[in-house]
């Protein structure tokens, strides 16, 4: 059994005598994107009876919620656990995490258990600030467990982001791209009717667009079951090639450890 | 047989990439040639020789973590990556330490990430070995040079491997109380060790003393 507590601590002990890093990954980045839109949707919808492909003066600040915990969290999986790989690289003690008897992919979530409680502790926060009075226990907790889905995809990709980052750094830019416009596509921050015909299609498919989908629907109520087949699809693809990476490129990574 | 080490005839080249990136200017550098050594358990077998000679490229060979171009290492008769990892302990270069916790967080993370299940008295124990317990709850930016090596020391040695693998450990340890330490902690400990020097003279104590010249 990984020691998880411990994992924990030694990240609490880090992060409690670095502080800055934390502040701007956590609560600088997604409010940056989150607030400056909140305000324009409220100008927009506090004065007219408007809607915007089904974003009106009802849903938006659910929308902006769902959207910014939804942020929160793949955030928190890839860009929090690909720098936190990459700070153990760069102080060369990457060669103990590599090198530990159990299982790598579990050791490189346990390294991230902070931010997988932090996340979920967010997004507890948030969904009980706007939802606990219009949904059912089950459906809180299945929301909760779907912000946690969204945080594996996020250390799916941040995992792989720092295979790529040894191995092939030159491709590091073309999987930034890609993930960018999944992103931009994701639809987590505005309404997909209002993109172009072509954008429009590839949105309706993006996994991103389709979790926050399921958690919105999950909010409400119910649950969306076409947007979670094109959710956990994706999901369950991505962490497959994780663990092939882990296996494929053992011999290689176990070279550049000791060469680091 | 357990704890026996043994080297047999390994070779070792590294491909150099060209200045310029282009694949197929690549050279080949052989690093070891021909390199053979049998380390009875509990021994302590020392690597002396210039820099560059190859005493690294030995060592992390002997843990089983680069390949051989050619020739094999045997850990207890079989593959080293055949053997459970908390069996080897290891010091390189860099000593794998994390500057930002204390000395006791530093141990207590490595010997729960190697499969201990008596974290603190594990912990005291291995300090105590190494000299360090008095300094156990201070942070690492605190500790001198050698007080860190006894520390990266302490981590290699806390789960109580079969083989122990150090690479330079006298880097910035003193001849009078630091060497003899290193020496009396592992013929306590009684573990098959791989030691590499420089100094001929810090790894007097040692069973086996393999002088390496670059090929």
């Amino acid at each position: 059994m990984i020691p998880f507590s411990i994992f924990f601590k030694k990240e609490l002990a880090l992060e409690s005598r670095y502080p800055l890093p934390l502040v701007q990954n956590l609560i600088i980045s997604p409010m940056v994107t989150a607030l400056p839109l909140f305000f324009v949707y409220r100008s927009v919808f506090a004065t007219t009876t408007r809607d915007v492909a089904g974003w009106n003066g009802e849903n938006y600040l659910l929308q902006i919620g769902v959207g910014l915990i939804c942020h929160f969290c793949l955030n928190s999986g890839s860009y929090v656990l690909f720098n936190r790989l990459l700070a153990e690289w760069h102080s060369h003690t990457f060669v103990l995490l590599w090198f530990s008897p159990f299982p790598r992919v579990m050791n490189f979530l346990a390294l991230s258990l902070s931010d997988i409680l932090r996340a979920l502790l967010f997004a507890v926060t948030i969904t009980t600030f706007l939802f606990w009075k219009q949904i059912a226990l089950i459906y809180f907790f299945a929301a909760l467990a779907l912000f946690a889905a969204f945080f594996l995809f996020g250390a799916a990709v941040g995992i792989l982001r720092f295979f790529q980052q040894l191995l092939a750094p030159a491709w590091l830019d073309f999987v930034n791209f890609f993930t960018l416009g999944l992103l931009f596509t994701s639809g987590l921050y505005f309404p997909i009717g209002v993109l172009p015909g072509i954008l429009h299609s590839v949105a309706k498919g993006n996994p991103f667009f389709n979790g926050k989908q399921l958690i919105l629907s999950a909010v409400q109520g119910h649950f969306d079951l076409a947007a979670g087949a094109l959710f956990f699809g994706p999901l369950f693809i991505l962490w497959a090639v994780v663990f092939l990476s882990t296996v494929v490129f053992n011999g290689r990574i176990t070279e550049a450890c000791l060469k680091n | 047989m357990t704890g026996e080490l043994s080297i047999e005839g390994i070779q070792k080249s590294f491909r150099l990439p060209h200045a310029w990136g282009i694949p197929w200017l690549a050279k080949n550098a052989e690093v070891i040639r021909d390199f053979s050594l049998h380390v009875k358990p509990g021994h302590i077998a020392a690597l002396v020789g210039a820099n560059g000679a190859g005493k690294t490229t030995v060592l992390k060979m002997a843990m089983g973590m680069y390949r051989p171009t050619r020739g094999r290492v045997l850990l207890e008769g079989k593959p080293a990556h055949r053997l459970p990892r908390q069996h080897l302990g290891m010091m390189l270069t860099h000593r794998l330490l994390y500057y930002a916790l204390t000395g006791y967080e530093n141990l207590a993370y490595t010997a729960a990430l190697y499969g201990s299940r008596t974290i603190p008295a594990d912990v005291q124990q291995s300090a105590e070995r190494w000299q360090i317990a008095a300094y156990l709850h201070r942070p690492m930016q605190e500790y001198s040079q050698g007080m860190r090596t006894r520390l990266a020391l302490a981590r290699a040695t806390i789960t109580r491997p079969r083989f122990l693998f150090l690479d330079e450990p006298f880097a910035f340890l003193d001849e009078q109380t630091g060497v003899p330490l290193v020496e009396k902690v592992i013929r306590e400990l009684g573990v098959t060790t791989l030691i590499t020097s420089p100094q001929r003279s810090n790894v007097a104590f040692a069973d086996q003393v393999v002088e390496l010249t670059a090929p």
